[in-house]
């Protein structure tokens, strides 16, 4: 303890001596560390987002295309769909027996960047989506608004507006639709799902808006789900299914995919494909700041002996005034771990601060919540690797100024 | 009998440098050990602190048989009994001249007394001085600052290596007035060793070692 206590200060003197060399090295290593975390932390949270977003979703029954780009635009309302598919088909698929639940969801207009979404209540018991504020939907036309979706455009209970056609953000150069004006129905809890950045409607709503047939027609009778019970010539984006057993894994997407015009996806393989496409540059990055951090270590090692070299004088002036061998190995530790420490809590400053900037700027181009201000498991192996590379880059400086023979130190001053 | 050696033999390496039969210095008489360089001055000084082991012989400062003691504890000894003043006066750079002082404390394992510091810079003179960094201090200061080191753990024993050697004769009697009055203050016994003949004449008791 007595060790430490005037280890402690001297290192720290010896660390302010050189301002620029210390500063170099902490943010060298804060700069390693900062970006290992920033990707950490991004990374878990875009992966924990998405895992949620696809629970309870075993495949996406949509248009053929990319079965990628399916998966994105369906399930994380991220790309534009693939294309459209008859109602007659996705109810005879949905009516399988190898299927538990199909949710049908019709995609194509959007407000304020905001999409609206055709579809039925079991999507919003999927997210767990309850009506916060207002009532569900009733008739065509009403809609629900997800939590985030409500904060950002102002839309509350009673509410009317036009929605455009297309799901850009803005959308203002795309045609609206203003004769047939929404009205919000009612305000739903946040989920932390993609579904509070939806507009939610029944699907007969976005048939409505499309179909020519719905402008003098009158009203047909309610069918099964309260839609208009005659399919025709109706066509919805994509079928959510899940699985009435895992078996049905095997067969089911072969059956899809052998109708012609449509493409069974799943989203924990598409997810899966995502991260390996996106995987060579996560590697590279980890890689780069992997460098930066031994290239830290390295410069506190050179730095420590070169500082060894000019301080010998010192080393002897300490053994002279009564400090053990112990005490000036201890101060040379001490001095690399410190650097060590500043470098760590300077890089997670950076890392969170960075994951949060991140965070801010994708919010606003992906309406994706990504933040700075949580801690992962994994942050604590890469404080663990920097406080571990300090300490090894000062073992041999520190061996060395235990075994410096006073007597000879003392010769040359 | 503060410092009291028998039959001694030292050196590096296997290769004496140093033999001396007997040489015992009394509590309180200052000794001034004179000889070319080579002859052994520093070695003598390193075995009486502890810094060097003898190669045989018996060596005992202030009745501790300083070889019998662990690595450890003759550090321990050095810090707390033995002030040291070296020909380079050489102070940490890193810290100013009140944190030397401190250190020195520190390394002694004494209880940091600030009060006793400012006493101490305070009898040498330079009070105003410690807040400085040694690197602005003239060489006259450094010397104070030095000889405040050496006393401000109340050693039994002030050991100078050329103390005086790289100063000139204005300099070098007003650093060995300064060990004589502190020493005095203190209550420590002074031995100097030197190939410095300007001092001579102030040690009553002096030995010469051949080279």
């Amino acid at each position: 303890m007595n060790a430490i206590s005037t280890a402690l200060p001297l290192a720290l003197a010896y660390l302010r001596e050189r301002p620029l060399a210390t500063l170099l090295n902490v943010l060298l290593l804060s700069l390693g560390i900062g970006t290992i975390v920033a990707l950490l932390l991004t990374l878990s949270q875009v992966e924990e987002r998405m895992e949620r977003d696809a629970a309870g979703i075993d495949l996406v029954v949509g248009a053929k295309g990319s079965p990628l780009q399916l998966v994105l635009s369906t399930v994380f309302q991220v790309d534009i769909p693939t294309g459209n598919i008859a109602l007659a088909e996705a109810n005879r698929i949905g009516a399988e027996a190898a299927v538990r639940q199909a949710i049908p969801l019709a995609l194509g207009d959007s407000y304020r960047g905001f999409r609206i979404v055709g579809t039925r209540p079991a999507y919003l018991a999927l997210y767990g989506a309850t009506v916060g504020a207002g009532r569900a939907w009733a008739t065509p036309m009403e809609v629900l608004v997800g939590a985030e979706a409500a904060a950002r455009t102002g839309l509350t209970p009673g509410q009317r507006f036009a929605g455009s056609h297309g799901l850009a953000e803005g959308g203002g150069s795309d045609p609206k639709h203003a004769s047939q004006p929404f009205e919000v129905a009612g305000i739903l809890t946040p989920t932390g799902t993609v579904i509070d950045r939806l507009i939610v409607t029944s699907l007969d709503s976005i048939w409505q808006l499309h179909t020519d047939a719905a402008r003098e027609a009158p009203p047909k009778a309610p069918g099964v789900n309260g839609e208009t019970a005659d399919t025709g010539d109706k066509e919805i984006t994509a079928l959510l299914i899940r699985y009435a057993t895992p078996m049905a894994a095997v067969s089911f997407p072969r059956r899809v995919n052998a109708v012609s015009g449509l493409q069974a996806a799943s989203p924990a393989m598409e997810i899966t494909r995502l991260f390996a496409l996106l995987g060579f540059g996560v590697t590279a990055l980890k890689l780069f700041a992997t460098i930066m951090m031994v290239c830290a270590g390295l410069g506190i090692f050179i730095g420590l002996m070169n500082a060894l070299n000019d301080r010998r004088a010192d080393l002897a002036l300490l053994r002279v005034l009564g400090a053990s061998r112990g005490t000036v190995c201890l101060t040379v530790l001490i001095q690399g771990l410190a650097l060590g420490v500043a470098g760590v809590i300077l890089g997670l400053v950076l890392g969170h601060g960075g994951a949060e900037w991140i965070g801010q700027t994708v919010a606003q181009v992906h309406r994706v919540h990504l933040t700075g201000m949580t801690w992962i498991k994994s942050e604590f192996t890469v404080i663990g690797a920097a406080l571990g590379l300090t300490l090894l880059a000062g073992l041999f400086p520190a061996w060395r100024a235990y075994r410096e023979a006073v007597p000879e130190l003392l010769g040359r001053t | 009998m503060i410092v009291e050696i028998t039959g001694l033999t030292a050196g590096y390496g296997g290769k004496a440098v140093l033999a001396l039969d007997r040489f015992n210095v009394e509590t309180g008489q200052h000794t001034l050990v004179l000889g070319p360089s080579g002859c052994g001055k520093t070695t003598l000084l390193n075995i009486i602190a502890g810094i060097a082991l003898p190669m045989s012989g018996e060596v005992c400062v202030n009745g501790t048989r300083v070889a019998a003691l662990s690595a450890g504890d003759r550090d321990q000894f050095r810090g707390r009994h033995i002030g040291f003043v070296m020909q380079r006066l050489h102070l940490i750079s890193a810290l100013t001249v009140e944190g030397n002082l401190r250190l020195a404390q520190r390394l002694a394992g004494v209880r940091a007394d600030d009060a006793r510091i400012r006493a101490i810079l305070g009898a040498l003179g330079i009070s105003h001085l410690h807040r400085t960094w040694p690197r602005q201090l003239s060489q006259g200061e450094a010397q104070r600052v030095a000889i405040a080191r050496a006393v401000v753990n109340r050693p039994v024993l002030i050991l100078a290596d050329e103390p005086t050697a790289a100063l000139d004769d204005g300099n070098c009697q007003a650093a060995i007035e300064l060990l004589f009055d502190q020493a005095r203050e203190h209550g420590a016994t002074l031995l100097v060793a030197t190939h410095d003949p300007r001092i001579k004449s102030r040690f009553a008791h002096v030995r010469e070692l051949a080279a």
